[in-house]
C-alpha cells in the first residue's frame, strides 16, 4: 500500500516523515498535546457549566498531564526552565509561559470556587482569566505547527480550526463521561439529577454543532492538501490511503464524526442507554487522540532535490 | 563583516563520502549521526543511467527558521552567518527539526560510540573542545566553526577528493566562492522556503572541465588535453579555480 520511506531512501522524488513528533518517544509529545487539548477544553466547559469536579480533572489532564509528558519527551527536561527565555519568538517559549500562567490562575479560581468565596468579583475575574488561559493552551499548538516551516502540511490556517474544534469535541465528550459517571455511582443528589442530565443534553448539542465544524474542517485540511504537490499532497495521501488510513478513517471519521452523527440523527443521546452513551463518548476522546495523532505523524518533509534537475542528466552516446 | 558560504561543484563530486566521514572523525560524532551527509540517486533509465550524487549539510541560512523557533536560545547565528547550537541550553525539544526543510539536524537520545568505551580523542573533542553533541541535545553541522576562527577550512572542505567544496566569504566579491556564483550556473535547496542557504550547488560543468572531457572523448588522440588549445565548444573560460592555500603543494 501506499507509504513514504522514512529514511533517505530516495532523495529526488521523495518525501520523508518526520519521525522525532511521531514515533518512539515522540508518542509521547502526542500525549502531552491531547491531554492539553482535552483537558483544557474540559476546563473552559467546567467553567461556563459552573461544575467543579470537571475544572479539577480538566486543570489536571491539562496542566500535569500535558506538563508531565512534556517533560519525559524533553531530552533535558531538567533545563526546561531555559524554555522561557525566547517569548518574542518562539510558539514553544510562548506556551510555556501560557501554561504556567493557566496553572496559577485556573488553580487560583478553583480554589475559589471550591472554597465557595464569597467575593464574586474576583471570582469572575479569575474566571475569564483561567478560561482564556485554557484557551490559549488548548490553541497554541496550531501555531507551533503553523511556523515549523520544515513541514509543508502543517503550515496552513485550517490548524487554527482544526486544533481547537476537535479539542472542545473531546472536552465536551469527557464532560458528558464525567457527568453519566457521577450519576450512575450516586455522586449527584437525586434533586440534582435532572439539572445533569440537562447539561447533557446542552452538550449534546454542542457536540452536534462541533462535530459538523470538525468535518467541514477536516474537509478543508484534506482537499488543500490534495490540491498541493510534493510533501503536502503525500502526507494528506499517507491520511487517506496510505499507513495512517485506519487511524483516520476508524479514530476520526468514524470514531469522531460518524457515530454522534448517527446518534443525533437518531434521536439524541436521551434515548440511549447510559452505557452506549458513555461508550460513544469514549470513542470521541480515543478519535481526538487519533485526530493529533494523525496530523504530526503524517507530517512530512518536503523532497530535498529541486524541481529544475541540479545534475545533467545522461545522454544516449 | 565575513558571510561564511560554501558552494559545492556537483560535476566534481564522486560520492566517495569522505566529507561524511571526515566530518564524523573531526566532532566524534556517534553512530547514525552524519552532519555531512551524501545522497545518492540513480537518474535516467538505462541505458542511459547514471548514479548522481548530492552532498547536504546545514545550509547555514541566512535567514535560519531554526533559531527563531527555539524556546531556549541554544539554536544561534553568529554575525559570520554560522549557525550553531550551544549544547548547553539545548533542551532537546525538536522543534528545530521540524523547522528545517533541510533536516540537517539530529537528535542524541543516548549517546553512543563506535567503541566500548569513549576514546580519548572523542574525550577531548567532546568535553574539551565542546565539539559534538551531548546526550539528550539537537546537533548540526556548524562549519567547524572554531577551525574556521582559527583561518582554516571545515573539515570537510579540506579532506574532498574531488576539491568539490569551496568555502569563503560571501561578502567578498574577490573570493573564490563569490566568484564562481557570480560565472557559473548554480542552485540552491528550498529556495522556496525563503531560508536564504548559503550553501549553493554550481550546476553547470565548467569551460575547463568541459574541454578536458571534451579532448578524452574526441577521436583526435594527439596528446593530452593540456597540449592542445581549446575545442569549437570551448566557452570563454571563466576564472580559473585557485589552488587550495591549505593543501598547496602537499602532492
Amino acid at each position: 500500500m501506499f507509504a513514504i520511506p522514512k529514511y533517505h531512501e530516495s532523495f529526488l522524488d521523495t518525501p520523508v516523515r518526520q519521525t522525532q513528533w511521531a514515533e518512539g518517544r515522540g508518542l509521547l509529545f502526542i500525549i502531552a498535546i491531547f491531554l492539553g487539548g482535552v483537558g483544557s477544553a474540559a476546563y473552559i466547559l467546567g467553567v461556563a457549566l459552573d461544575l467543579k469536579l470537571v475544572m479539577i480533572i480538566g486543570w489536571i489532564l491539562a496542566v500535569i498531564g500535558k506538563g508531565g509528558f512534556h517533560l519525559l519527551f524533553l531530552g533535558r527536561p531538567t533545563r526546561v526552565w531555559r524554555a522561557l527565555a525566547k517569548v518574542r519568538t518562539s510558539w514553544l517559549s510562548r506556551g510555556l509561559w501560557g501554561l504556567g500562567a493557566f496553572t496559577v490562575i485556573g488553580l487560583a479560581y478553583i480554589g475559589l470556587e471550591v472554597t465557595e468565596s464569597p467575593n464574586a468579583g474576583l471570582r469572575q475575574s479569575l474566571a475569564w482569566l483561567s478560561v482564556l488561559t485554557a484557551g490559549f493552551v488548548m490553541l497554541y499548538e496550531a501555531f507551533l505547527l503553523k511556523k515549523a516551516v520544515g513541514i509543508p502540511v502543517w503550515n496552513t490556517w485550517w490548524m487554527m480550526a482544526l486544533i481547537p474544534t476537535f479539542s472542545l469535541l473531546a472536552g465536551s465528550a469527557l464532560v458528558i463521561l464525567i457527568q453519566l459517571v457521577l450519576i450512575e455511582l450516586g455522586r449527584i443528589a437525586p434533586d440534582q439529577q435532572l439539572a445533569a442530565r440537562s447539561t447533557i443534553i446542552v452538550l449534546e448539542s454542542v457536540t452536534e454543532i462541533l462535530l459538523i465544524v470538525g468535518a467541514l474542517v477536516m474537509s478543508g485540511y484534506l482537499a488543500r492538501g490534495l490540491r498541493r504537490s510534493g510533501a503536502v499532497r503525500i502526507s494528506v495521501q499517507l491520511l487517506l490511503q496510505g499507513s495512517l488510513r485506519a487511524w483516520f478513517w476508524i479514530g476520526i471519521v468514524l470514531f469522531v464524526i460518524a457515530v454522534p452523527a448517527l446518534v443525533g440523527i437518531a434521536g439524541g443521546f436521551g434515548h440511549l442507554p447510559t452505557g452506549l452513551i458513555a461508550t460513544i463518548a469514549v470513542l470521541a476522546v480515543i478519535g481526538e487522540f487519533a485526530v493529533k495523532y494523525t496530523l504530526l505523524a503524517s507530517g512530512s518533509y518536503p523532497k530535498m532535490y529541486p524541481s529544475r534537475p541540479l545534475h545533467r542528466l545522461p545522454t544516449q552516446s | 563583516m565575513k558571510r561564511w558560504g560554501m558552494v559545492i561543484d556537483l560535476e566534481r563530486c564522486i560520492g566517495c563520502q569522505t566529507c561524511t566521514m571526515t566530518c564524523k572523525v573531526q566532532n566524534s560524532l556517534p553512530p547514525g549521526t552524519f552532519w555531512a551527509r551524501v545522497l545518492k540517486q540513480e537518474i535516467g533509465t538505462y541505458p542511459n543511467a547514471r548514479m548522481v550524487s548530492l552532498p547536504v549539510l546545514c545550509m547555514h541560512c541566512e535567514e535560519p527558521p531554526c533559531v527563531p523557533v527555539c524556546p531556549t536560545g541554544a539554536s544561534q547565528k553568529r554575525d559570520d552567518g554560522i549557525v550553531w547550537i550551544d549544547y548547553d541550553k539545548c533542551i532537546g525539544c525538536r522543534y528545530c527539526m521540524q523547522s528545517c526543510p533541510y533536516e540537517a539536524r539530529s537528535f542524541h537520545a543516548e549517546l553512543t560510540s563506535y567503541f566500548e568505551e569513549e576514546t580519548p580523542y572523542e574525550q577531548v573533542t567532546r568535553q574539551v573542545l565542546g565539539n559534538g553533541p551531548q546526550k539528550g541535545t539537537v546537533s548540526k553541522c556548524n562549519f567547524c566553526m572554531d577551525r574556521v576562527d582559527a583561518g582554516m577550512n571545515p573539515a570537510c572542505v579540506d579532506s574532498c577528493l574531488g576539491k568539490a567544496r569551496i568555502f569563503g566569504d560571501l561578502n567578498d566579491p574577490e573570493s573564490e566562492v563569490s566568484q564562481l556564483l557570480q560565472n557559473r550556473e548554480h542552485e540552491v535547496l528550498h529556495g522556496e522556503a525563503g531560508t536564504k542557504p548559503s550553501v549553493s550547488y554550481l550546476t553547470e560543468i565548467s569551460p575547463t572541465m568541459l574541454n578536458v572531457l571534451l579532448a578524452k572523448f574526441s577521436d583526435d588522440d594527439e596528446g593530452l588535453p593540456a597540449d592542445k588549445p581549446p575545442g569549437e565548444r570551448a566557452v570563454s573560460a571563466g576564472p580559473e579555480r585557485s589552488p587550495d592555500p591549505v593543501n598547496q603543494g602537499a602532492d
